[in-house]
């Protein structure tokens, strides 16, 4: 109920302290200028004010005793509070933030508007010279001038303020919101550290600071494009005729300064929260999906107009009139590299930051296999429309226009994202072939699987649709169904298709096999240092099974058997390849070398309850075994009268393969953990998603086959 | 030694203040340009490219009785008075580009055959609407012409164009400057109307970026 109570105190704070600001936004701009609508709007103002004040001051000075008995509260409602109070404070600055910006964007308009000589006020000047009301859903600039940011349009019909006086109104709202941007800023300074040690609170701060370094540099990338476009359309085209360009040199200059500024100060804020935050602000997930999102944009934003500007060089190298000019693409390219390298510093500083070195790998494996993925996919996309045109090109005996644009299209897209794909693939390539660890990790890392995955089912579906079509093609000539140029043009193209499926997917298992193989070497050499001493009684057939399991599925492990008994051992057997089992296990000490000498023991359980004889050579043994400094396994086995709390039962085969999955663990250095069949629900995920995967494929059979094959099957 | 964070704290962003200083360029170099720029000129060239051309200046400079002058009486719904010119223009005023911030046009060489000429124009516009809404296109529209007597007159253009020139009279004319004087009802009409109004949507060919 507390909880309830004090949400209900921050949004009742929340609204009333908006509409307290807003009220003193609109008597302030009431007494920037004169006349009738003015005066309403001071009063309405007045009103608002009158009302919002106390019931704004009521509920926040209930806030803040609150907030002030949180010390003496309950840890838990203390931190129920701190998330309340981060989700106030940074949701108020954000509401008043965006209209601080857009209102320093109207008020950076006017100052340059008013530098280059009024550009946009002689546009509404001459617009309504003409006589044609200026206020209309397009007339923006003129609103601008008429109304600054926050009134309608029919307040804006009535005061027509001067240039100076609009200038006027978009300080006097920047004024009042930096006041109450300034107070609640100092609060969450106050905040700081209790904010900090609260996971979600950190959470809404990131949020906000990301989401508007996000804003900020979105509205800078774009009024930088549409600047550089707007000098190359004067500067490349010929005989280009501007109008009124003067308003958008104003307009997009001003977006590109509040959008720099926005960015400037919030990506410091971020840079500075990942330097000084700790890993949980270093390595949180909201911060790696800006990074690579925005490197993720960038990519494929930079691909389309590059290949817009390799198929313009195309069209020039064969004669052809262009399409467009490059004032089209070129900006767009240019910012979009300029993001790119930018945040892949950004990724590579971060990554230096970690003082581990796999994780360091890992934030650069997430680049380059996002990159490779971009241009593969790219490449595939691109190399399917080729095969196309070639098929149509060869049916139809002639290059015609439309033929001429998806191939010049096609061959260009094919050429910009084929040294992406290349450059970064490789990058992945040679990480995995790496020897050890590194290689280990990279060919096991989840990016790669997901990449390889992808790619495999990708190259199946378009192997199949394509095949399913051509053999139904097949069939149906079989059937003397008569064949169309169309239908023939389909059936070169799908053939096509095949083959790019059937060669992106042997390349994709081939990558998948190297990786197997390289793995087993790899796992073959790991186990090769693991040196396994496996103690039970002589009568124990647990031993001897796990020996034989050792020799089959481990061959690289060198392991003994040593019966514990009160002589000692003697020797079981000793197959060629397989485990070596000593046979000089009898002398007294050795099995204390042994142990000693062994980086991991497994004993059975109930193999360490010795007949009463034997307790004595038992209790030697076991404490042998302490002093080692190899990992002691225990496997907790059936004994009659015996069970175990919180261990399920197990058979003699299922305790073997627990034995080597934990083998497998410890020579990759890992901690020991059993190994778990997968549950029902992750059965039950897989099972969806390879209905769902199915569903794509009949999906496209149905659309190639189905509505065209059989289209033109049934047609008279 | 010193460790990554003391160094990269003490290190100045050269990458960052580069991209600062890009921008700060950049936007000298546009208030330059834009402080330099003349107001569009007329060609006063009797060509199709120049009749075009002086069309869409005419137009741009509110110099109407010029853009009327370059319309040939043949025109199906030719607007026989200067006043009825300007009538239509204040009928449809995104039609004709007035609310238009910033645009850039260029007009390509002339299809000439017989006594008819077709010109292709390249225009990109710019458009801001507030903060938030940045937006730039580029489309072209034909502009066909007829030599009368040995002057290029314009018969038809697929933008800043009537939809009642292009028949023969009578054609319904939602004038609101005949109708009523009152802002706020001229606004109200005015109301969810762009100029990409269905007039014009289905003459204009598209090439946007």
């Amino acid at each position: 109920m507390t909880t309830v109570r004090r949400a209900y105190l921050y949004l009742a704070a929340g609204v009333s302290g908006q509409a307290v600001a807003w009220a003193v936004i609109v008597l302030l701009r009431g007494l920037c200028t004169a006349g009738r609508a003015n005066t309403e709007a001071i009063a309405f103002g007045a009103a608002m004010a009158i009302v919002a004040t106390p019931i704004y001051l009521a509920h926040w000075l209930l806030v803040q005793r609150g907030a002030d008995d949180g010390a003496a509260t309950a840890q838990a409602a203390r931190a129920r509070e701190i998330i309340m109070r981060a989700a106030y404070l940074f949701g108020m600055i954000a509401l008043f933030l965006i209209p601080a910006m857009a209102s320093a964007f109207d008020a950076m308009s006017l100052l340059l508007d008013r530098v280059l000589g009024g550009p946009m006020v002689s546009l509404i000047e001459s617009v309504e010279a003409f006589g044609v009301p200026a206020v209309d859903a397009s007339a923006t600039s003129v609103d601008l001038i008429r109304t600054g940011t926050m009134a309608g349009a029919e307040v804006a019909a009535a005061t027509h303020p001067s240039t100076a006086a609009a200038l006027a109104q978009s300080l006097v709202i920047l004024l009042v919101l930096a006041l109450a941007i300034a107070y609640h800023a100092r609060l969450v300074a106050g905040e700081a550290g209790a904010i900090a040690a609260s996971s979600p609170a950190a959470a809404i701060r990131r949020i906000f600071v990301l989401g508007f370094s996000l804003l900020g540099l979105t509205l800078a990338a774009v009024a930088a494009v549409q600047l550089i476009r707007w000098i190359l359309l004067q500067s490349v085209g010929p005989n280009v005729e501007v109008v009124n360009g003067a308003i958008t040199a104003v307009r997009e200059s001003s977006r590109l300064l509040v959008g720099l500024a926005a960015w400037l100060v919030f990506w410091s804020l971020a840079q500075r929260l990942a330097r000084d935050g700790g890993a949980d602000e270093r390595r949180s997930a909201l911060r790696s999906l800006y990074v690579y999102g925005v490197l993720f944009v960038s990519v494929v934003a930079f691909l389309a107009p590059t290949a817009m500007i390799v198929a313009g060089l195309f069209r020039a190298g064969l004669g052809l009139p262009q399409q467009g000019n490059i004032a089209g693409p070129l900006p767009v390219m240019l910012i979009t590299a300029v993001l790119w390298a930018y945040h892949a510093r950004v990724l590579r500083d971060d990554a230096r930051r970690e003082p581990f070195r796999p994780r360091q790998a890992a934030i650069r494996r997430v680049y380059v296999y996002l990159l490779s993925f971009v241009g593969l996919l790219a490449l595939v996309g691109s190399l399917a429309s080729l095969v196309q045109v070639v098929a149509w090109w060869l049916v139809e005996g002639d290059l015609h226009e439309g033929l001429m644009d998806q191939l010049i299209w096609s061959a260009a897209i094919a050429l910009t994202s084929l040294p992406l794909w290349a450059g970064a693939w490789r990058r992945a390539q040679l990480e995995a072939s790496r020897p050890g660890e590194p290689g280990r990790n990279e060919r096991t890392s989840t990016p790669r699987r997901l990449y390889v995955a992808f790619f495999l089912f990708l190259s199946t579906v378009l192997f199949l649709t394509g095949a399913v079509y051509v053999v139904f093609r097949v069939i149906s000539a079989a059937l003397a169904v008569e064949a169309t140029p169309s239908t023939l043009q389909h059936t070169a193209a799908a053939t096509g298709y095949c083959v790019i499926g059937a060669l992106v997917w042997l390349y994709h298992g081939f990558v998948l096999r190297s990786d197997g193989r390289r793995s087993a070497k790899d796992r073959d050499t790991r186990l090769g240092k693991l040196d396994v001493v496996v103690l039970d009684d002589p009568q124990g057939a647990f031993g001897e099974a796990l020996i034989d399991a050792l020799a089959e599925r481990m061959p690289a492990v060198d392991a003994t058997l040593v019966p514990i008994t009160a002589k000692g051992g003697e020797e079981l057997h000793a197959p060629g390849n397989g485990p070596r089992l000593r046979a000089d296990v009898g002398p007294e000490g050795a099995v204390e070398s042994q142990l000693d000498d062994a980086t991991v023991i497994v004993m059975r359980a109930s193999a360490l309850i010795a007949p009463e004889g034997d307790r004595d050579a038992l209790a030697q043994v076991v404490a042998a075994a302490e002093r080692s400094s190899a990992l002691k396994l225990v496997v907790p086995d059936q004994r009659q009268g015996w069970s175990w709390s919180g261990v399920e039962r197990r058979d003699l085969d299922t305790s073997i393969d627990q034995v080597l999955h934990a083998l497998l663990l410890v020579a990759d250095g890992r901690e020991v953990a059993p190994w778990r069949p997968p549950s029902t629900v992750v059965a039950v995920g897989v099972l969806l998603v390879v209905i769902l995967m199915l569903l794509v494929v009949a999906v496209s059979i149905t659309g190639i086959v189905l509505l065209r094959g059989l289209g033109q099957l049934f047609q008279p | 030694m010193d460790s990554f964070e003391e160094r990269s704290e003490t290190r100045p962003d050269w990458f960052l203040m580069g991209i600062v200083a890009g921008v700060l360029v950049l936007i000298v170099i546009v208030l330059a340009m834009a402080a330099r720029q003349q107001p569009p000129a007329y060609s006063e060239d009797g060509a199709p490219e120049g009749v075009t051309h002086d069309y869409l200046v005419a137009l741009a400079m509110s110099d109407f009785e010029r853009a009327w002058l370059l319309l040939s009486p043949e025109v199906p719904g030719y607007p026989s008075t200067l006043e009825q010119f300007v009538d239509d223009i204040a009928d449809k005023p995104w039609t004709f580009a007035l609310h238009e911030p910033s645009r850039a046009f260029s007009v390509s060489d002339a299809s000439i055959a017989g006594n008819r000429a077709v010109v292709v124009v390249t225009e990109s516009t710019f458009r801001q609407q507030g903060l938030f809404d940045s937006n730039q296109w580029t489309r072209e529209f034909t502009v066909t012409l007829e030599r009368d007597g040995g002057t290029w007159r314009i018969l038809r253009s697929d933008r800043y164009w009537h939809r009642c020139w292009s028949k023969p009279p009578p054609c319904e004319r939602h004038t609101r400057r005949g109708d009523t004087n009152d802002p706020a009802e001229a606004v109200a009409g005015n109301e969810g109307r762009g100029p990409d109004s269905a007039e014009s949507a289905g003459l204009e060919q598209e090439t946007g970026h």
